[in-house]
């Protein structure tokens, strides 16, 4: 349901009721008692701001779930919210997230309303920003209906990707041969170790590998290594997959399921061709990083955590690619909405949407108001 | 104003000549921590009177040091004012009450104008290194506030009002000043209460903007004092301050919303003294100081909770020609300090964990008497609870020429060691804004700066003619040499890696600093003229200047009593050459130029008035072009008029 909706319910419900009371409507019409005044259809506003919702704060964010259909926010953990598929978008301090649940794949799409906050080098405009309120913007906002739509492949979804997974190897779409993208460095963190690896040269057999040879630099923080000691090779055979491939970098070497692994990869069985998945993994209580220029000679302990390893799987927002804001403008550390107006395809409806402000009226920042409309033909 | 305006000017007024001399001798103390001449001092000491602070102060000291030569005085972006000395910045200048640090509410730097004048007897400047008698961040120089130790009974009653013209915030907005000293002597003790309240209003340079220029502010200053000093030259003194400040501005529209963010602070301030001395041949000086802080913007508040604790004790032996002075000091620095959280109920962060730091110091300078010369030599080391042993040394040295014909030759050279400890904010500070994009960390494995530092001083003293006509010509080349000096830096690394920018405290910079100040000072019957000249060539390791130093400044002052017995009192000064700093786009304004003007007269004993006029040409930053990234040297200020009066009863 949208609000649309909603109200036009209540206007239904509201004139059944009036109709149930005819009869003694009609008979105070009859002995002229002055009638109540008609029912006033409450008018649907289009534009009308929501919020502030609060994120919660640095230190303790907190998400805000939000369901388009009912203009409501859904109390929902981030656990209950990774199975629900009610909500379409969640918002957690300046991060903004759709449902990637496959009942409602939210998608979206920014419109090219105030594309001139930019300039032709993509340049902020800060005199844009700063001069723009919601009232300014209102017009723009209403101006976008269903005829400012694209079509479906336009939409963007937020998605997940393996930190490593497929990376390590090249694809040729035109000859379909898979090679080893030996200038792919990957970084993993695990066990007070670090280890920059790559694919060297890789062998498949059918839709599988059949053998692929890691490059690996090894740094033992423990040791009180700085630099990656020099590479060596590690050639693994995946014609005798079983469950899996392990390695631990520690040793250089395979290992079994139970020992203290920190890559693998999934055996994978191809018309009766055994061979190996083309994705590694790292372990749960491991990180990597893409070191994709293979700048890296060795990792400062002290400061690993701010290189920015990330789990074995990772979420990719749409939204990160069209940021809705602009920060410190006017060197108050403020963010400054672009008043854009994105396009938000749910499972039931396309709305657009507008974000207004990320604060409170006391200025406290993590707050979000929007306004937002299902999307009408002009 | 060029600077050919500026020396032409001055001619001019050397032209105007009266004849009056006003030459008096001060003792001073920094230099050796024992009292000795001004003249014969052999560390180069410049001396503010308690009449001259009145004179140029509003207060406090905030500005008032900016009439001492070589001095630079800047006002932070906590609106606070500190100064630089010899290109070292204010993180690098020691201000000292009574030869004890006070607290230091922004990095390692005192704000001044949280210090009231009122029962200031002198204030000293030792420009130069002098971490040997006192420690942490005496890199550049050192200003002592030496508060009053005697008086006679009195009680004084002054008000005076201030108004910043045409940049008013409210045309009818006027400051208020109101101070009450009162000493009176009971049964052979001295007490002391002087009492200050500051009303400011702030300026606003365009009423068309949210953002106001300066924040209106009210400050408290309460000073209590007892004292005894008994027949056998034992000498007690208690001493407590209370200080109050509450300072706001309005700063940004809150993007999206109605309102707006102001700046806000809110400090409040006791320290506590005493000391207990003989004479001058052993004195244990305690000091406690606790600073509460509530500051930032209205949407983003901290609290700070800074203590600082210390005992100096000193012992002084005269053996004929040398005079030796030693002392042990134990000093403690707390901080806490946390974010505020901005929902009910939530707790806030914690960038501060209670930290603290303790150092066991210990110093001895040896004096040695030579005919009318004189050398110095000290040491002192450092035991640190966060970073070990450190030590400094340095030599000094006077040496007085033939004394004929009424003038004199002095030459004082010194050449040591000098330090900065980190402080607990650069070693552990936590500044998330990680979903802004950036955070600011500390390190805890920072070491302490460190500059080898070299001075050389010729003074020339001749009485002209008469006894109330003198000349006095300085020049002092200084040359330092720092390393390890602490900056945020960039980790590019991790910046590169998290799409954060990541900066930390880091040891890294090096820079050499030298300079030129050349001073003439001219008392002529009734009129005295001080003239100096800083140039300043400061660099990082790289031969990049350093930021924010001022290549070149003047200051002219001209003292003049005319009839009636008023005095007159104009001073001049003029910067120029300063260079932007890596984030800074371009250069807005590189030189400024203020133009001071009182006048003041005492009608009888009990009356005295004074009036005057602050930057008369009302040169002023250009806050639109600083915000767009530009330097602007020009001080955020403004065109103040002012008047008082004051009573003395007795």
């Amino acid at each position: 349901m949208n609000k649309n909706f909603i109200l036009g319910l209540s206007m239904v419900l509201g004139a059944l009721m009036s109709a149930c009371g005819s009869s003694s409507s009609n008979n105070d019409t009859e002995t002229g008692v002055t009638p109540d005044p008609a029912p006033v259809e409450e008018e649907v506003v289009e534009g009308e701001i929501l919020g502030p919702f609060t994120t919660g704060s640095t230190s303790e964010p907190k998400s805000v779930y939000f369901d388009l259909e009912t203009a409501t926010v859904l109390e929902l953990t981030d656990e209950e919210a990774a199975a629900d598929s009610q909500w379409d978008i969640a918002f957690n301090r300046t991060q903004v997230s759709l449902n990637t649940h496959a009942d409602n794949t939210v998608g979206t799409y920014l419109t090219d309303v105030n594309s001139d906050f930019y300039d032709d080098q993509g340049n902020v405009l800060s005199e844009m920003f700063l001069n723009a309120d919601a009232d300014s913007e209102l017009e723009d906002y209403l101006a976008i209906s269903a005829d400012d739509a694209p079509s479906d492949d336009a939409y963007s979804v937020d998605s997940e990707e393996y930190v490593i997974g497929d990376k390590f190897y090249n694809y040729d779409f035109t000859t379909h041969v898979v090679s080893a993208a030996d200038d792919a460095y990957f970084i993993v963190s695990a066990d007070s170790a670090y280890t920059k690896f790559r694919a060297k040269s890789l062998t498949t057999s059918g839709r599988t590998m059949a053998t692929i040879t890691l490059g690996i630099q090894h740094q033992s923080a423990l040791d009180g290594e700085t630099e990656f000691a020099s590479e060596i090779d590690l050639e693994l055979d995946a014609t005798a997959c079983d469950t899996g491939i392990y390695v631990d970098f520690d040793l250089a070497q395979t290992v079994n399921q139970e020992d203290a692994w920190d890559i693998w990869i999934p055996c994978l069985t191809d018309e009766d061709i055994i061979g190996a998945d083309f994705q590694i993994f790292i372990a749960d209580d491991a990180s990597a990083l893409l070191d994709g220029e293979n700048s890296y000679v060795g990792i400062d302990s002290e400061a690993a955590q701010y290189y920015g390893f990330q789990s074995n799987l990772t979420s990719v927002k749409a939204f990160a690619a069209t940021p809705w804001y602009q920060y410190n403008l006017n060197g108050g550390h403020l963010l400054w909405s672009q008043y854009g107006v994105y396009l938000l395809k749910t499972s039931t409806a396309t709305y657009k949407l507008q974000i207004t402000s990320y604060y409170d009226e006391a200025g406290t920042s993590g707050n979000y108001s929007f306004r937002f409309d299902e999307l009408s033909a002009e | 104003m060029k600077l050919t305006a500026v020396v032409v000017c001055l001619f001019g007024l050397c032209m105007v000549n009266q004849a009056r001399s006003t030459v008096m001798e001060q003792i001073v103390v920094t230099g050796t921590r024992s009292s000795i001449d001004q003249s014969d001092s052999p560390v180069s000491i410049d001396v503010i009177s308690a009449t001259q602070l009145q004179k140029l102060s509003h207060g406090t000291l905030a500005g008032a040091l900016n009439y001492i030569p070589g001095v630079v005085a800047k006002r932070n972006a906590k609106d606070g004012y500190t100064v630089q000395m010899q290109g070292f910045d204010e993180n690098h200048v020691l201000i000292l009450m009574d030869s004890q640090p006070l607290i230091s509410p922004t990095g390692s730097a005192v704000d001044l104008d949280q210090i009231g004048v009122v029962d200031i007897e002198r204030i000293e400047v030792l420009r130069g290194a002098a971490s040997v008698l006192y420690g942490s961040s005496a890199m550049g120089g050192v200003i002592n506030i030496i508060t009053r130790k005697k008086s006679e009974n009195h009680l004084k009653l002054k008000y005076q009002t201030s108004s910043y013209t045409q940049n008013n915030i409210d045309s009818s907005d006027i400051g208020h000043q109101i101070q009450l000293d009162a000493s009176q002597n009971i049964l052979g003790w001295r007490g002391n209460i002087s009492l200050q309240k500051i009303e400011d209003p702030g300026f606003d340079y365009d009423p068309n903007t949210i953002a106001q220029s300066a924040p209106s502010t009210d400050k408290h200053f309460v000073n209590l004092g007892l004292s005894k000093q008994f027949d056998d030259a034992f000498g007690l003194s208690l001493k407590a301050r209370y200080f109050s400040d509450d300072k706001q501005k309005q700063r940004y529209e809150i993007p999206g919303q109605a309102g707006e963010i102001s700046y806000l602070s809110e400090v409040e301030r006791w320290q506590y003294d005493l000391a207990l001395n003989q004479g001058e041949v052993w004195r244990v000086q305690g000091r406690y100081i606790n600073h509460l802080e509530t500051s930032g913007d209205s949407n983003s508040l901290r609290d700070a909770d800074i203590t600082l604790m210390e005992i100096d004790s000193q012992y002084l032996w005269n053996i004929e020609d040398l005079e030796l002075v030693s002392g042990l000091v134990l000093h403690t620095d707390e901080l806490y300090q946390i974010k505020n959280a901005t929902e009910q109920g939530a707790s806030g962060t914690v960038e501060i964990d209670d930290k603290a730091r303790d150092s066991v110091e210990a110093y001895t300078q040896l004096s040695w008497q030579l005919d009318e010369h004189e050398v110095l030599a000290g040491i002192r080391a450092q035991h640190d609870s966060e970073f070990g042993w450190h030590s400094a040394a340095r030599v000094n040295a006077l040496f007085s020429f033939s004394e004929f014909q009424q003038q004199q030759w002095k030459l004082r050279m010194g050449v040591g060691q000098s330090y900065r400890v980190p402080t607990l904010k650069e070693r552990f500070y936590v500044f998330d804004h990680s979903n802004l994009g950036y955070m600011v960390l500390g390190n805890e494995e920072l070491e302490p700066e460190k500059a080898v530092s070299a001075n050389l001083e010729i003074t020339y003293v001749k009485q002209l003619g008469n006894s109330n006509r003198d000349l006095s010509l300085s020049v002092n080349t200084h040359y330092s040499k720092a390393e390890d000096f602490i900056e945020t830096v960039t980790d590019v690394e991790a910046t590169a890696s998290t799409g954060l920018l990541i900066s930390r405290y880091s040891n890294v910079e090096e820079a050499v600093l030298k300079g030129l100040d050349l001073s003439a000072n001219l008392a002529w019957g009734k009129v005295d003229y001080q003239l100096s000249y800083s140039y300043l060539h400061a660099t990082d390791h790289n031969g990049s200047h350093l930021s924010d130093r001022p290549t070149h400044q003047i200051k002219a002052n001209l003292d003049w009593q005319l009839p009636f017995d008023i005095h007159g009192l104009i001073y001049l000064v003029y910067e120029n050459g300063s260079y932007p700093t890596a984030q800074q786009l371009g250069i807005e304004k590189d030189d400024w130029s203020s133009l001071n003007l009182s006048l003041s007269q005492s009608f009888n004993q009990n009356w005295h008035w004074v009036a005057g006029v602050d930057n008369v040409f009302d040169n002023h930053q250009n806050t639109d072009a600083v915000a767009a990234g530009l330097l602007d040297v020009r001080p955020l200020s403004s065109r103040r008029v002012f008047a008082g009066i004051s009573y003395q009863f007795y």
